[in-house]
């Protein structure tokens, strides 16, 4: 499915606010990410046509940064912190509990496609261990309450 | 031009070398994967770890460049026990399975692993390696993501030298893996190449899978015959089979620096192919043929060019193939000048747009120089005025050497022609595979194919390149310089004595200007210019 | 040791992030200064202030800054390094987040030094809502005059922009985020040539860390004696430290660079939950070596820390307990490193894989007693022989924690299981 008009209009702006198209690429990916949910084989090669680099080398960038997905996502992804700080203070207790909560393995995607639970190495906030990114909200000092809380939002979102 | 010393030998190179390069001056072999002079550098598969005084790290060679005074050590003990715990971090997930693997036997990283390796592994249990599905990256290549060491020089080919970018990586650190898009293929005319860049058996020809080992391999290196380029090649035979088993590119910077297309490397298959080729002399007899001898037919030949030549001098033509070497070339224009001077033309090809990867001509033969070169008229006026005077009668002999006459005309023009083939006296045709034109002969002498001759192709740049023989033709099939000097001697036997093509190139060297001084000795292995 | 909040000054303060707060707390005074300076008189500030930059490598700013060829051809970038993804590290977040123009001040400061007039705050994708605030800062310095052309009437032009990452530590490392801003796979570049000569875009290039710039205008505006008095010599000035992990009051502090282990542990943190005891502290980000309870009274500033066989890297101290299991620490930052690694050198993309495998198999029980000796063995051999330090960061800790808890490795490996009782490391409820 070709680009709305527009998202073309948006990925136009943020292309003609980089020094060259390529340096455009992350962004240019994010927003087609935040429209879609997730970067088909046809969004990348159309962005490839608009940044006019081969789709490979979209493909390389969109396989290696860890927040974009090239298989459908759920509406809602919610990034565990597993690394030590976080993992001293429970982190893997909240994945356990996140996971038999929503009845998927990290990685995966709640059957009703509301939420996809992702491992995250360290957030940078170990300060308030432990922590997790729902969308774009920081969330810290978990509990088992907040956590609770939190995929009840998801979920009625 | 700096001076810099390697292991304790003082060299003196040009500056822009790296030290993988300037160790190779003086016979030093620093190992490497990643590392190729036709692509970018990117110091990543660590295995040619150095020591440079001065530099507390061990520094890679690739990207260590030459400098007044530089003192690269590659033996010392940090060298040594650097490089040998890379290959050791090589084959962590690499899986032992060079018994069936393609590669054995040629693999950098084997032959790496021997030389430099530690001859043990301290990482245990085969099912903890990570292993992944292998997959096609297009219908002639498969890629095995579980040998691939990331490398990378079949990405940077695609991005750097086709500049199709077809390959990518998915995937970062160990889950790294070489893909083509999505719906895509690695499909460039230059494709294959990435099979002889890959250091070990992740990417491999799909046709000879399983099929071959290299060791059994004898290597010629020879010349391309597919198109005008002559791109230098080196063909691997196995001599139990005495078949082609595979064409790679050998180096030669002023023709196709690294690379063959994939005609010249997978299109070898044609001449090997059961009842296509040629194989014993043949003579018409009523409204068939029969299998004859050679002393038979060349005599038969000779009497029926010897007669034409005695009545009216255009009765008899020669038309020439720019498949022909040289040597073929000068002695059919000098068979076609013996006794009276006959009409001979030669075909050739054009160049009509800059070619592809800068390697891939539209002229589809190896010696269309060659043709001008002999002196033959040639363009397509001059075989169409011929084949119009065949059909008006006035040409009803006519010798053709290696080219099929309906490859040169239009479908419509077809019919006419073979009309016209009809209407001939005498049709000999010297060629080494079963073609319409073959069909309409009165003689047929059977040549031979670009892989079982000896002799020179001038490429489209003027370069003098051999062409040699990697395998025996088939049946009694002869070369065809030996066919014309046959066909010579029984005309005129004093001029036409060669035992060998080098020494019909003696005979060019005297008689035509732009090859004077040429000869096999200063030809080698990466040929000589013609003069202009 | 008390608290000396320079950097920090924003705390408790309201909408400490908008540019009147700045200003009201003094900001911007250091730019219009600095712009009436010679920038070979404000290089020579930095260098006698001592300031090191506070990204982990403690090099100085000032002897960076002077590598940069002014009268350079070419375009000249900086970029502020505002990926901060180091395990243990939380400082830069709260600048970003709670005083964004302290940093923008430092980044004016460094352009007009190195006669640079575009910029770059590369920040990590994880963090939306630091991107949003610097995005509204950026707008409002433009809206002041203190970014444009001819800012303060100084014939200087300087322009920011904010680029977001999208998820990879290793962006963090200087040419990775240079790859990342051309919009390529944030893979280091072999080195040299160094950023300084070619940088961004193939243009000389400085990359500073968040805390490093935010420390340059109080520079200027107070002379390099204020700042070299403060701290230890070599070792200037304060220093966020982070404190996380097994500590009662887990978070940021400004002191003077120079404080124990012991006393930023007790005296900040508040002590060991549970009354329980340190077992080992991670002193400067995860890469760093650890120090046991034996090794607490070793100050925490550059050069101590590099005495004792470790290092500042970042000053985010990480605490663990002696219910900690070290083989499960040491797996945890191995996995860390193994899937952050970008996978170009192969010491690192198969290191760090082997290492966490060794480490999971003792961990369950399924390693040998040979695999402790391997795993040093291969430490050493990923330490110094890639493009860049990732490699180095997983052996460092992964070497440190198996020769100063060996027992604990032998005892795993001795009872076919891991002697620590709780299934996951760490409680929660």
């Amino acid at each position: 499915m070709p680009f709305s008009e527009p998202l073309k209009k948006r990925l136009n702006t943020i292309i003609s606010k980089h020094e060259t198209k390529r340096s455009a690429l992350i962004a240019v990916l994010r927003e087609i990410q935040d429209e879609y949910q997730y970067l088909s084989a046809e969004s990348m090669e159309e962005a490839a046509n608009m940044l006019e680099i081969s789709p490979s080398s979209v493909q390389n960038v969109a396989t290696f940064y860890t927040m974009f997905f090239t298989e459908p996502a759920g509406k809602h992804v919610v990034w565990v912190c597993r690394t030590l700080s976080c993992a001293l203070r429970g982190a893997e207790h909240v994945e356990h509990y996140m996971c038999d909560k929503l009845g998927v393995k990290t990685g995966e995607t709640t059957a009703d496609g509301k939420i996809t639970l992702m491992e995250a190495e360290c957030l940078a906030s170990c300060g308030t261990a432990p922590v997790m990114l729902v969308d774009d909200t920081l969330e810290e000092n978990l509990t088992k309450e907040r956590v609770d809380q939190v995929i009840q939002e998801l979920r009625e979102d | 031009m700096p001076k810099l010393t390697i292991d304790g030998k003082e060299i003196e190179v040009e500056d822009g070398l790296n030290i993988i390069e300037a160790a190779s001056r003086i016979g030093i072999d620093v190992p490497h994967f990643c590392y190729h002079p036709a692509l970018s550098v990117v110091a990543q598969c660590r295995q040619c770890l150095v020591e440079v005084e001065g530099v507390p790290k061990v520094m890679p060679a690739c990207n260590t460049y030459v400098r007044e005074g530089l003192i690269v050590k590659t033996n010392s003990e940090r060298a040594v026990k650097a490089r040998k715990a890379t290959v050791e971090f090589t084959l962590i997930n690499h899986p032992l399975d060079c018994p069936i693997c393609d590669k054995g036997g040629e693999c950098p990283l084997q032959l790496t692993t021997v030389e430099h390796g530690p001859g043990y592994s301290r990482f245990e249990g085969p099912e903890e390696k990570k292993v992944r599905k292998k997959y096609y990256l297009s219908d002639k290549i498969i890629y095995d993501p579980n040998r691939c060491i990331m490398c990378t020089r079949c990405v940077r080919f695609t991005d750097e030298v086709t500049k199709t970018g077809e390959l990518g990586y998915n995937g970062r650190g160990f889950r790294k893996k070489i893909v083509v898009f999505p719906g895509k293929k690695l499909d460039n005319d230059l494709a294959g190449n990435v099979t002889d860049l890959c250091p070990v058996g992740a990417l491999l020809n799909k046709d000879t899978l399983h099929e071959e080992r290299v060791w059994y391999w004898q290597f010629t290196d020879t010349v391309c015959s597919l198109c005008s380029n002559g791109c230098n090649i080196t063909v691997g035979v196995d001599p139990r089979k005495g078949k082609v088993s595979r064409v790679r590119p050998r180096t030669n910077m002023d023709v196709n620096e690294h690379w063959i297309c994939d005609r010249g490397r997978y299109d070898f298959k044609e001449i090997q192919e059961e009842g296509t080729r040629l194989r014993d002399p043949i003579l018409r007899e009523g409204e068939g043929f029969k299998r004859t001898e050679w002393d038979e037919a060349v005599s038969f030949v000779a009497q029926e060019i010897a007669k034409a030549k005695e009545g009216f001098s255009q009765s008899i033509a020669f038309l020439a193939s720019a498949t022909l070497t040289n040597e073929e070339l000068f002695l059919l224009k000098k068979l076609s000048e013996t006794k009276t001077p006959s009409k001979a033309v030669g075909n050739i090809g054009l160049i009509n747009e800059p070619k592809r990867f800068g390697l891939l001509s539209t002229d589809p033969y190896p010696n269309s120089s060659g043709v001008k070169e002999m002196g033959f008229p040639y363009g397509s006026n001059n075989v169409l005025e011929l084949i119009e005077s065949i059909q008006q009668g006035w040409t009803n002999v006519l010798y053709v050497a290696g080219l099929d006459l309906f490859d040169l005309v239009i479908e419509e023009d077809k019919e006419s022609l073979r009309k016209a083939l009809s209407k001939l006296k005498l049709l000999v045709v010297q060629d080494y595979k079963l073609t319409e034109t073959v069909r309409f002969a009165h003689a047929i002498l059977p040549g031979v194919s670009a892989y079982e001759r000896e002799g020179t192709f001038t490429n489209d740049r003027g370069r003098v390149q051999r062409v040699r023989k990697v395998i025996d033709p088939p049946g009694t099939a002869k070369p065809d310089w030996e066919i014309l000097t046959l066909l010579g001697q029984s005309l005129q036997a004093e001029s036409f004595n060669y035992s060998d093509p080098s020494e019909i190139m003696l005979d060019i060297a005297s008689n035509i200007a732009a090859y004077k001084g040429i000869n096999y000795d200063n030809i080698g292995t990466l040929g000589a210019s013609t003069t202009n | 040791m008390p608290e000396l909040r320079i950097i920090r000054n924003y705390v408790g303060i309201k909408d400490s992030h908008t540019i009147e707060s700045y200003m009201s707390r003094g900001g911007y005074a250091a730019l219009g200064k600095a712009l009436k300076m010679d920038p070979d008189e404000i290089i020579d500030e930095i260098k006698r202030a001592g300031l090191r930059g506070r990204g982990g490598a403690g090099f100085p700013t000032g002897v960076k800054w002077s590598f940069i060829q002014r009268d350079s051809k070419k375009p000249i970038y900086l970029c502020c390094n505002a990926d901060e993804s180091e395990p243990g590290s939380f400082k830069d977040r709260e600048i970003l987040e709670q005083d964004p123009h302290q940093m923008l001040e430092g980044m004016m400061i460094a352009c007009y030094t190195i006669n640079s007039h575009k910029a770059y705050v590369y920040i990590r994708g994880e963090m939306p809502y630091g991107a949003s605030i610097i995005e509204g800062a950026i707008k409002e310095a433009y809206d002041k005059g203190y970014l444009g052309r001819n800012i303060l009437n100084s014939g200087f032009d300087l322009d920011i922009v904010l680029f977001r990452g999208a998820g990879a530590y290793i962006c963090g490392e200087e040419t990775g985020l240079l790859e990342s801003i051309e919009g390529k796979n944030g893979e280091p570049r072999p080195k040299p040539p160094f950023p300084a000569q070619i940088g961004l875009f193939g243009c000389p290039t400085i990359i500073n860390n968040v805390e490093t710039l935010a420390f340059v205008p109080h520079i200027i505006n107070k002379g390099h004696q204020w700042f070299s008095a403060i701290g230890l010599p070599k070792n200037t000035g304060t220093k966020i430290y982070g404190l996380c992990g097994d500590v009662n009051k887990p978070g940021l502090y400004e002191i003077p660079l120079g404080i124990t282990a012991r006393d930023l542990i007790e005296e900040y943190g508040g002590g060991i939950p549970n009354g329980r005891k340190v077992k080992a502290i991670s002193p400067g980000g995860s890469s760093a070596p650890l120090l046991t309870a034996d090794e607490l009274d070793i100050t925490l500033d550059f050069d101590s820390l590099a005495e004792a066989g470790s290092m500042l890297g970042t000053a985010g101290v990480t605490v663990m307990d002696d219910n900690a299991c070290m083989v499960r620490v040491a797996q945890n930052l191995a996995h860390f490193y193994r899937d952050e690694s970008c996978g170009q050198c192969v010491q690192c993309r198969e290191g760090t894989w082997w290492l966490e495998k060794m480490l999971t198999m003792i961990e369950q029980g399924r390693g040998k007693m040979e695999y402790i000796d391997t795993l040093l063995d291969a430490c050493s051999q990923m330490r110094g022989t890639t493009i860049c330090a990732l490699a180095d960061g997983c052996a460092m800790p992964v070497e440190s924690i198996v020769k100063k808890f060996r027992h604990e490795f032998e005892e795993h490996v001795r009872l076919g299981k891991c002697p620590f009782e709780n299934k996951h490391m760490g409680d929660w409820s």
